[in-house]
């Protein structure tokens, strides 16, 4: 666990996120621990702890993410990476609809999946968010 | 949801008042019946919430910088793949716990709307 990120790296990374998830756009005000700057590429894969290599995470995107850097296409069975925030656009690869996130690209399908961005837990408090107009 | 009456003493029930909205939480999380290292911040939480905080209290609140860094060396294992058992099953509680206070934030931030 030497990868100790700096404070002030800390700071730049959830500003630059608007203080979200950049998985599956959970504002950091509603969660219970704070997000967590994520290894895009995880360390043991050669992954830098920099800049270009964080993301913004919520804990259960961490979490379900892991080790894994992608999966295979439901669709195609290929392996694809995931959705990768540094280097294309959330509106590009998703779409929100019925409080449900909905993939438009491989690498999105690949981080619906193994993020599950969409289970039950998941879809009850976007389906909350909207009716408070959190959404 | 559903309305519900009990029966309980009267200092009981004083105490209930003053935590009226936050009580179906308190409930809920005193029910789930936590295991694992998780049950150090439901213990946080449930103090939290026994102090009567306001709406915007709630939507500002977050786990200790301990329990916080608690997770973070959760969430270091589990990217380098070297959660043990207890672990893991410690970060689903966490999870659990995560999707309450959710839920609870955003009744905190309706109520804060409709003021
Ligand atoms: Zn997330």
């Amino acid at each position: 666990m030497s990868n100790s990120i700096s404070l002030h790296l800390r700071k730049f990374i959830a500003e630059r996120s608007l203080n979200r998830c950049e998985y599956c756009l959970l504002p950091q005000a509603l969660a219970l621990h704070k997000h967590e700057p994520d290894h895009i590429i995880p360390v043991q894969h050669g992954g830098e702890t920099n800049k270009e290599n964080l993301a913004f995470s919520c804990m259960r995107c961490n979490r379900n993410k892991g080790p894994n850097v992608g999966s295979f296409d439901p669709e195609t069975g290929k392996l694809v990476p995931f959705y990768n925030p540094r280097k294309q656009n959330w509106d590009e690869h998703f779409k929100i609809k019925d409080a449900i996130i909905i993939p438009l690209t491989p690498e999105a399908r690949v981080t619906v999946m193994i993020f599950r961005l969409n289970n039950e837990d998941r879809i009850t408090e976007r389906k909350c968010m909207k009716e408070a107009g959190l959404l | 949801m559903v309305q519900m009456t009990i029966q309980v003493s009267d200092e009981l029930a004083q105490r209930c008042k003053s935590i009226g909205p936050w009580l179906s939480t308190i409930i809920e999380l005193s029910l789930t019946g936590f295991k694992t290292q998780a049950v150090a911040a439901v213990t946080e939480i449930i103090d939290f919430l026994c102090k009567n905080p306001d709406p915007d209290e709630i939507t500002d609140f977050h786990v200790s910088e301990s329990a916080q860094s608690r997770l973070r060396r959760l969430l270091a294992l589990n990217e380098a793949d070297c959660l043990s058992l207890s672990e893991k099953a410690e970060l689903d509680e966490l999870q659990r716990l995560e999707h309450i206070i959710i839920m609870l934030k955003i009744n905190a931030a309706k109520l804060l709307h409709r003021e």
